[in-house]
């Protein structure tokens, strides 16, 4: 199990999916601890936020500020962040072994979206078949 | 990171002035009247040469439409934006101020217009087109600098 | 006997997405003014596209990740905004462009103008974006874009005199009237218009949607060999039609009716009718290419779930892209503006963003670690790289020609 992988190229910014292979977002930055003079990475961070802070200049900064803002109102504890002892596999995407539904903070967007506009359309039950 | 943001600020503030300038050097240049009488003269042959491809796509959907071999609704459409287009074209280069010596060119478009008004709202009659098309031409032989 | 199907499926939908409202109107402009004397970039776009393509299903297949997903992860967030942004400026701009180009394939039809179909165009797509499963949808507009072969027939029906049509299909030069400036700005337009990258991103896509494995490589590529070819084959016969009908008389096509026309003169009413439904179920199947690919590299840029096999509440965010660019599509094809217009000004901003979103396609592909044994062999890597060296030289050469010809019109 103790293999070399490169977090650059196996974790920032690659796919995560559930355990049921469903996309939940990207690894938008990584959360590293300094603890014990060893760097460790200690969770994959998700969102705009993170994103628009790594990208940064005026557009990654409107990012990240647009992002903070609409989370504002629920108990804000930071971007949503996975634990890296959640990952089940990284290859060929980061699959973790929680499903998307017990991450109540990671696709906020997702489910207002889908509360209040997407399930009122008429039809929107199956468009899948 | 005071300094550093200022410098984005400046920078971005250059970048967008810049491009802001050339979309509207570019606007400029591709919508500017003609200037001298080269640039009439140029301006009127290439509004000739619009003018007479309208008239042959015109002559060409009444032709078709004659033989039985187009369905009125397309051959309509055809019609309508041939004179509409023709119509912009001769309206565009009539709003230029001619240069004195280029007073008898501008005259003789306006006849030239006129008569293809007159053509392409009574379409069936529309025998006189193609000649109208080589009149078009011939302007625009004439008016070449 | 459903491999069979899924091959003409694949294939009937790589021709539909090659000709659409770019090419109807580039075409046939192209050869009312030049005759074949540009058939040779539809050659090299087909080859070009075909080869990006094949790599960009390739990755989806080893991968199961879409090819612009991977940019992100190899060149950066950065890079891959300005991919994403790029792309879907250009691609929103076709979007109105295919969406009024089925209304003008209605008016063509009724007489009745094209803004007043604009909405229900909008609507029709909309339905068939919510209530039909993919295969339907692909099947549907593929079978309807056949149609478009009647300007194969057309062309025959013509009787051109063939040493004459092969001595401008191999000459390299304007005609004795036009300019340089001119014909290098239609090598651009035309390369715009054919190689338009939302075709590989779908592809690669649907290949992720499919759930297409390394089994089905050949099916991919199958789909790859014939379908675009066949479209290149529409592309030039379209040019042959508007070059043995409209260049005689002098005629600048600026209009969609005048692609068609060629095809009553050669065909009469009937071949006029298939003609309008071929344009109609070509700008059609566009119009939902464009929609999807947009949307597509949206989600994906994000790492949303997307697609038409989740149900919509569980890709919302997905769904409301979608519907967003729809609707602001349709308000720009009502504000009436040129459609005409707009679509020559997309297919050249498309073709000054080619080498950037060539580049990591052809990076991915050729990264060992990732692609394994499926990696580029050495006929990709000529190809990909000659095509990445030319769209660069096109890339840059794009707009300084659309404001000095003035959009072709000098």
């Amino acid at each position: 199990m103790s293999r070399l992988v490169s977090a650059r190229i196996a974790l920032l910014d690659n796919q995560i999916v559930d355990c049921h292979r469903l996309p939940i977002g990207r690894a938008d930055d990584l959360e590293i601890e300094l603890g014990g003079g060893v760097p460790r990475i200690t969770a994959l961070l998700i969102g705009s936020q993170p994103l628009g802070d790594r990208i940064g200049g005026h557009l990654g900064r409107a990012m990240a500020a647009v992002s903070a803002r609409l989370r504002r109102g629920a108990e804000d504890d930071g971007p949503p962040a996975i634990p890296v002892s959640s990952i089940r596999d990284l290859e060929p995407l980061i699959e973790l072994d929680l499903e998307l539904d017990d991450l109540p903070n990671v696709a906020a967007l997702e489910q207002w979206l889908a509360a209040h506009f997407v399930e009122r359309l008429p039809g929107s039950g199956d468009a899948s078949e | 990171m005071v300094l550093t943001v200022k410098r984005h600020t400046a920078r971005t503030a250059t970048l967008t002035f810049a491009a802001i300038l050339a979309i509207a050097g570019a606007l400029a240049y591709v919508t500017a009247p003609p200037k001298g009488l080269d640039g009439y003269r140029e301006r009127a042959a290439a509004t000739a040469e619009t003018l007479a491809s309208q008239v042959e796509t015109a002559s060409l959907w009444v032709q078709v439409q004659a033989d039985g071999k187009a369905t009125t609704a397309a051959t309509l459409v055809g019609l309508e934006e041939a004179a509409e287009d023709g119509r912009a074209a001769a309206t565009t280069f009539e709003g230029y101020e001619p240069p004195t010596e280029a007073v008898t060119l501008r005259g003789r478009f306006a006849s030239l217009a006129a008569e293809q008004e007159r053509w392409l709202d009574l379409p069936a009659l529309s025998a006189p087109l193609s000649g109208l098309a080589e009149e078009w031409t011939r302007f625009e032989e004439r008016a070449e600098p | 006997m459903k491999q069979a199907f899924a091959f003409t499926l694949g294939t009937l939908s790589a021709i539909g997405g090659f000709i659409d409202i770019g090419d109807l109107v580039a075409d046939a402009q192209v050869g009312a003014r030049f005759g074949l004397r540009l058939a040779w970039v539809t050659l090299f776009s087909v080859a070009g596209i075909m080869c990006f393509s094949e790599m960009a299903g390739r990755i989806a297949i080893k991968t199961q990740r879409p090819a612009l997903a991977l940019a992100r992860s190899r060149l950066g967030p950065r890079f891959g905004l300005f991919g994403l942004i790029g792309s879907l400026l250009v691609t929103g701009l076709l979007v109105m462009a295919e969406l009024a180009g089925v209304a003008l394939a209605l008016q063509l039809a009724t007489s009745i103008n094209y803004l007043l179909w604009v909405p229900v165009a909008a609507l029709f797509v909309l339905i068939v974006v919510w209530r039909l499963p993919f295969e339907t949808m692909e099947r549907l507009y593929g079978v309807l874009g056949l149609t478009m072969l009647v300007f194969v027939v057309a062309v025959f029906q013509l009787d051109p005199n063939w040493p004459n049509m092969a001595q401008s299909a191999t000459t390299i030069a304007p005609t004795a009237s036009e300019s340089w400036a001119t014909y290098l700005f239609f090598v651009v337009a035309l390369i715009g218009a054919q190689m338009t990258p939302y075709e590989m991103f779908f592809f690669s896509s649907g290949a992720v949607d499919h759930r297409w494995r390394p089994r089905d490589l050949w099916e991919m590529r199958v789909n790859v060999i014939v379908g675009f070819p066949l479209g290149g084959l529409l592309a030039v016969a379209i040019q042959a039609t508007a070059f043995l009908v409209l260049f005689e008389p002098g005629i600048a096509v600026e209009h969609l009716s005048q692609t068609a026309l060629p095809v009553a003169v050669a065909l009469g009413k009937a071949g006029l009718i298939v003609a309008i439904v071929g344009i109609f179920a070509a700008t059609f199947g566009a119009t939902l290419e464009t929609l999807f690919s947009t949307s597509y590299d949206v989600a994906q840029y994000f790492g949303w779930s997307y697609g038409k096999l989740q149900p919509p509440a569980r890709a919302s965010r997905f769904v409301t892209t979608m519907l967003a660019m729809l609707f602001g599509a349709t308000a720009l094809a009502l504000t009436t503006i040129n459609p005409i217009t707009v679509t020559i000004v997309a297919v050249v901003c498309s073709a000054s963003l080619l080498p950037f979103l060539f580049l990591p396609v052809l990076l991915v592909a050729n990264d060992r670690e990732l692609m394994g044994e499926m990696a580029n062999g050495k006929l990709s890597n000529a190809v990909g790289t000659a095509t990445l060296v030319l769209s660069c030289v096109v890339s840059t050469l794009a707009f300084p020609l659309l404001i000095l010809t003035k959009g072709g019109t000098v």
